[in-house]
């Protein structure tokens, strides 16, 4: 298992009042949460008993002797990994249903042991101290799930308790809360009126620091956790009347705090970062949305009045009608139920507080840069480019590299634009509506605002605001002259739900293991290699789109360097010495490596090599390195300078003028299939000039 | 390892309520002056808490400190409102794991949890009589519930003890507590049945504790004859990933190194084949131990960090250049590093990494099956790299390190669609002096190149699971009644099957359904030649058994 999964582990939410009589537990949901005990997520990825009757292995047979009592759950958990199977984001549930099933089988053995005790209950005094610890845990796991049926406890507390433990002293409020008992989390932002009894004072000007430090992604949320969510938060009011009409109410029953705790019992190793996660992404933005509400027309307070009514009202009915009727008479509740129900499958929760709609969600880690190791699970049908805007949040902006390509860059929608518009539930003449419309992957950002007739920072905001919400991803251009390969993250073990798909979106197509067959088994070549004619193109650029969109191609992006061979070393050093330079020669540098210095002994490098080498004693010879590769030629020194001219000396004029324009991009960062967009230069033009140095360049290709 | 900012220890006292009684450093919770962490008040209802709560490992957060208790509540008679509570609490940078400790916290609240309902170690030591009261005095039935309950409780805590909670009485801890301050000697040195105390003072042992653990991540503090505050910090690591059959062990240290008296005897079986050539389940086979458990020993290894998994090395196989491609350009260790490592084999025979060469081919069965399709260029190799081999004997025992830029130009060379022998065949030259297996898995474990798996499939066992059975049985019977297995287009419709040739097809008609079964499974062909122990020929000649295959390349 690893971070790369999805795995939120939220086990539900509470949501606690302050009012004069004490805190209070206003609503919960689900209806009766599991508790597992306080116990953490195992992990259930490498467990042999899941294991083996989920996945085609020989391990099933060496494993069949020694289950007999286990077949019971191995069979049992098939079951729910079929199910969920089909969904995308069937990893996240498993640590969850071995919970689940161990606590089954807890439930049977505690039953077996009961059965047992009852036989020889003569003998009770005789239990050995070492399995107390079990038999104590067994008992109160199980006490705890029966008790909170019948009882009406809640996460193994009494409301009342359970309100008191969330309910932290005024000055731990505003700011984040956790609390954790064993290994459950209890996590939120609790909000609390200031002195002057107010929700939030207002300010003209909030200071955009603290937006950003709201917003900054997960890594930095860990340090950004004591950020004092000060009471001007970051929500421009429309209304200045509406802040005050707060105060106007004198109710006797005046809410003072409200807090929407998460309980989650993430996996031990993962703790920290599952709670960030939820922490920034979901607790923290549904609070401060809360208070705003709060504030603006006691949002939360009447909703709470509201809900503790129904209860009342109501108390008589068994639990699951009696939520029944919450959630559909409260928004507030209906909204924290949705939350719960999207946000622990990993979805996007899209609620509705006081008529404003806002989005939630832990963002999946689907895109990547890098290939991870074999060994690291990732979800299926990521998305691998080294162009990829990784780590992005809904408004960060400090990824330079990727906003200074962003207008270079196409989108490739991840659904029928008409289902995203009609999701988004926009207008048919917004231009949003517009805007999605126009969405082509083939088409850039640049050209699309054109299209679109709109600013190209509305239209990167558009685009950033897609990516975010799972709706779009950033591609470089399709072209057929591009090449693509079979990405190495490709979901090779859903091919066969997914041939289907293929299938029935483009029917007149070979099917997808041929396709895929077709682009993977020679050299790779410009797309246009596999499309029988020129009628063909469009659909077979459909087809790659599609392909791009489930993860199984790639983009092969070339990459290039500059090297500097002996002879132009050799050169430019009698050059320099015919105009009175001094200059001192290094042969072991091979990369221009900045942190390198020069004066460094090669002699040193000897010696570590010896080390590697495990001391061994024996004559090394080394081969005289030939090349310099230049890692960055924007940032060349003054002797690089010289070598580079050297190179171009023997280039026409025309070619030197737009060798000066590409040189920058020749740092193994940019790919030349960008260059061409960026600088506005031909496919062949750039050839030409690639080819004409063809010599004092190294180039690699990947993605 | 993460340290921690401070340790302390709280009791309830019975009229003042929670109070600290110890802390380390000094004055660093409670304190005169305002300098102090943070501030107690705040936090002290998580510190001692309701007894739901008691038992449990609490964490709480406060403003950049995270709190990490077990708190312990215990209830008996002669105590005077009935309970004694306490809890050893550390505090952490909230930045800080503290996973690490908290199994020790949970066990040193427990420990001091039994020692106290034993002994009540921790009450008497507060020196206070106030936490006491004279339970004769309690009315008779009264009493008599609350013995019955301590009575039960430590007998199903410990039965090993035999000490009846109704011997401590009000008078004993009085006369305890007297001569402890009319001698200097420590409270209860000479306790009842034998037990000898050395705890001196919790102020001592909580000192004790933040010092050691602090700079040596580890303690060990006696209590008592039978007891002692035992910690040592272990890293929480995740669990180790799934593995497969088909995965290659290569270690990364010495691991006969590491071999104590203590290792399990599978661990050493297994041992002496983890040479980064060897899969998994070749290694049951070599070692001739169930495979289950040479997977666990392995995912052991792994859990510890002394190997890494790789793929099978084959010369069919195909390699291509990552992203991470430039950390050989900016990495200025990892070319050096891998200079030395690929270095031409024969003169390191006898290090832990073995070349292909050195192995004996005839025992080969898994690893050399699979490279056997290419068995010709195999052999060029071996006469080329022996040849390497007898020019560098005449040299002395010199080794030819080749250029870091050469290694460079050699990475990316490799390409999709290009099999290690063709590129060998390319490269012949540069690659005189290198051990192109060491070379390739370098690239590989260090992420700048990535192993291209070929995956085959075929559409109607994925699309028709039932129509297939049929139409493969035709392949069966055509493939069947061609002795050579040729799959030859014109025979698919003989249906006439001799005994001789219906006999021979049964095992073939198993594998056949077990290659369909790795085909559902979208299994590449190193897992299908391992599962099935053949080699890649006999597979692609069950494949057309079945029909037409297509190959993946990921």
């Amino acid at each position: 298992m690893s971070v790369f999964l999805p795995n939120p582990c939220l086990l539900g939410i509470v949501l606690v009042i302050t009012t004069h009589t004490g805190p209070q537990l206003v609503f919960h949901y689900p209806p009766t949460p599991k508790v597992y005990n306080y116990q953490a997520t195992p992990f259930a990825l490498d467990n042999d008993l899941i294991d083996s009757a989920d996945e085609i292995s020989d391990e099933s047979d060496y494993l069949s002797d020694e289950l007999s009592d286990e077949d019971s759950l191995s069979a049992n958990s098939q079951r729910n990994f079929e199910t969920q199977e089909i969904s995308k984001s069937s990893n996240y549930v498993s640590g969850q249903t071995l919970l689940d099933l161990l606590d089954e089988q807890d439930r049977r053995r505690k039953e077996k042991e009961k059965r047992k005790r009852r036989s020889n209950i003569t003998k009770k005094n005789s239990t050995s101290s070492g399995s107390f610890r079990n038999n104590s845990i067994d008992s109160s796991s199980l006490d705890i799930n029966n008790l909170a049926k019948e009882s009406g406890q809640v996460f193994g507390f009494d409301p009342e308790f359970l309100s008191e433990i969330v309910t932290p002293p005024r000055q731990l409020c505003n700011t984040r809360f956790e609390f954790t008992v064993d290994d459950t989390v209890f996590l939120g932002l609790p909000i609390h009126i200031n002195e002057e009894g107010l929700w939030r004072t207002k300010k003209q000007k909030r200071e955009a620091k603290s937006k950003h430090s709201t917003n900054a992604s997960v890594n930095e949320s860990s340090k950004s956790h004591d950020l004092v969510y000060t009471n001007e938060d970051g929500y421009n009011s429309e209304d200045k009347n509406s802040l005050n009409s707060g105060h106007e109410e004198t109710n006797e029953n005046t809410m003072t705090m409200f807090h929407v705790v998460f309980v989650m019992n993430p996996p031990v190793v993962e703790f920290e970062y599952r709670a960030d996660e939820m922490f920034h992404y979901v607790a923290s933005r549904l609070s401060l949305v809360l208070r705003y509400e709060q504030a603006k027309s006691n949002f939360v307070s009447n909703e709470c009045h509201n809900i503790l009514k129904i209860k009342e009202t109501n108390e008589n009915l068994p639990i699951y009608q009696l939520y029944n009727i919450i959630t559909e008479k409260s928004p507030l509740a209906s909204a924290l139920a949705k939350c719960f129900n999207s946000i622990s499958t990993s979805q996007i929760a899209n609620l509705q507080i006081n008529d404003k709609l806002i989005s939630l969600q832990i963002p999946l880690k689907n895109s990547f840069r890098n290939l991870m190791p074999k060994t690291t699970p990732v979800l299926p049908g990521s998305f691998l480019s080294s162009m990829n805007i990784v780590g992005e949040d809904e408004e960060d902006i400090d990824n330079e590299f990727s906003l200074e390509n962003m207008g270079y860059m196409a989108l490739l929608l991840l659904d029928s634009p008409e289902k995203i518009i009609s999701d988004l539930k926009a207008d048919s003449t917004s231009p949003l509506t517009t805007f999605i419309q126009n969405i082509h992957p083939m088409i850039s950002l640049n050209r699309l605002a054109a299209l679109s007739e709109m600013d190209l920072s509305q239209v990167i905001s558009f685009s950033r605001h897609l990516i975010y919400w799972r709706r779009a991803r950033s591609i470089i251009p399709l072209h057929s002259k591009s090449v693509f390969i079979v990405s190495p993250m490709a979901p090779m073990e859903q091919i066969p739900q997914n041939m289907k798909i293929f299938k029935a979106d483009f029917p007149s197509l070979p099917s997808l293991p041929l396709f895929l067959a077709l682009l993977s088994n020679s050299k790779p070549r410009p797309y246009a290699a596999i499309i029988p004619s020129k009628d063909h193109r469009d659909i077979y650029l459909d087809a790659l789109a599609w392909l791009m969109r489930y993860g199984y191609v790639t983009q092969l992006l070339t990459f290039v360097w500059l090297k500097v061979s002996n002879g132009i070393k050799l050169e430019v050093e009698e050059e320099m010495e015919r105009d009175g330079i001094a200059t001192k020669r290094d042969k072991a540098k091979f990369a221009d490596i900045s942190v390198d210095n020069t004066t460094r002994a090669k002699k040193e490098d000897t010696e570590k090599l010896k080390s590697y080498l495990n001391g061994k004693e024996v004559k090394i010879e080394e081969e005289e390195e030939e090349d310099i590769i230049l890692l960055d030629p924007e940032r060349a020194t003054a002797l690089e300078r010289r070598w580079i001219n050297r190179i171009l000396r023997v280039q026409t004029p025309e070619l030197i003028q737009l060798f000066q324009k590409v040189v920058r991009y020749f740092n193994g960062k940019t790919p030349i299939e960008l260059i061409i967009s960026k600088e506005n230069i031909s496919r062949t033009e750039l050839k030409k000039i690639l080819h004409a140095i063809s010599e004092h360049i190294v180039s690699v290709k990947h993605w | 390892m993460n340290d921690f900012e401070a340790i302390f220890y709280t009791v309830f006292h019975p009229t003042e309520g929670t109070k600290i009684l110890h802390q380390v450093p000094e004055n660093c919770i409670i304190s005169e002056s305002s300098n102090t962490l943070f501030d107690f008040d705040l936090v002290k209802n998580y510190i001692i808490p309701k007894s739901q709560l008691c038992d449990r490992l609490l964490t709480v957060k406060i403003d950049q400190y995270k709190l990490v208790g077990y708190p312990v509540s215990i209830n008996a008679p002669h105590y005077t409102r009935n309970s004694f509570s306490f809890n050893f609490c550390f505090v952490f940078n909230y930045e800080n794991k503290s996973s690490a400790y908290e199994s020790s916290i949970r066990r040193l609240g427990r420990i001091f949890k039994n020692l106290e309902e034993q002994y009540q170690i921790l009450s008497k030591l507060t020196n206070d009589m106030i936490y006491f009261k004279d339970s004769s005095k309690l009315k008779e039935n009264d009493y008599l519930t609350n013995d019955d309950l301590l009575a039960s409780r430590s007998h199903s805590i410990d039965s090993n003890y035999t000490i009846n909670s109704t011997t401590v009485t009000y008078n004993q801890i009085l006369s305890d507590l007297e001569s402890h301050t009319n001698s200097s000697t420590p409270i209860g040195t000479a306790q009842k049945d034998g037990n000898v105390l050395k705890l001196e003072s919790v102020e001592s042992l909580i000192q004790q504790i933040y010092q050691d653990l602090n700079n040596y991540s580890e303690c060990l503090i006696p209590i008592d004859s039978g007891n002692s505050v035992d910690i040592k910090l272990f890293p929480q690591l995740p669990p180790p990933p799934r593995l497969n059959p088909e995965d290659v062990p290569i270690s990364m240290v010495n691991l006969e190194g590491l071999v104590d008296v203590n290792w399990d005897p599978a661990m050493l079986k297994i041992l002496p084949y983890i040479n980064g050539i060897n899969s998994i389940k070749r290694i049951s086979v070599l070692a001739n131990s169930d495979y289950v458990i040479v997977k666990t020993c392995i995912q052991h290894l792994l859990y510890y960090k002394c190997i890494i998994i790789t793929d099978i090395f084959q010369f069919s196989n195909i390699y291509a250049p990552t992203s991470s491609i430039n950390l050989f350009l900016t990495d200025s260790h990892m070319a050096l590093e891998c200079q030395a490592y690929v270095v031409s084999p024969s003169i390191f025979k006898d290090k832990p990494f073995e070349t292909p060469l050195s192995s004996n081919h005839d025992d080969d069965s898994i690893s050399s099956s699979n490279i056997r399709s290419s068995k010709s260029s195999r052999i060029a190799s071996a006469v080329n790299l022996l040849g390497s081999y007898s020019a560098s004997l005449t040299r002395a025992e010199s080794i030819i390190l080749t250029s870091k830029s050469k290694l460079f130009y050699l990475y990316r060379s490799l390409h999709q669609g290009q099999t290690v022998k063709n590129w060998y065949k390319e490269h012949s030259e540069d690659l005189k002096y290198i051990d192109v297996r060491r070379f390739l898995s370098f690239g590989v474990l260090r992420g700048l190149i990535y192993r291209v798996h070929s995956y085959p499939i075929i559409d109607s066992v994925l699309q028709n699971e039932n129509n297939s059975v049929f139409s493969s049985h035709q392949h069966l019977e055509s493939l069947f009644s061609n002795d050579n297995f040729r799959d030859d287009l014109s025979n698919r419709r003989a249906k006439t099957l001799n005994n001789r040739l219906n006999k021979l097809s049964e095992t073939q008609r198993k594998q056949v359904e077990e290659v369909k079964r790795h085909l559902r499974a979208s299994k590449n062909f190193d897992a299908i030649c391992t599962d099935l122990e053949i080699d890649r020929k006999v597979v692609d000649q069950l494949l057309r058994a079945i029909g037409p295959y297509n190959v993946i390349n990921s």
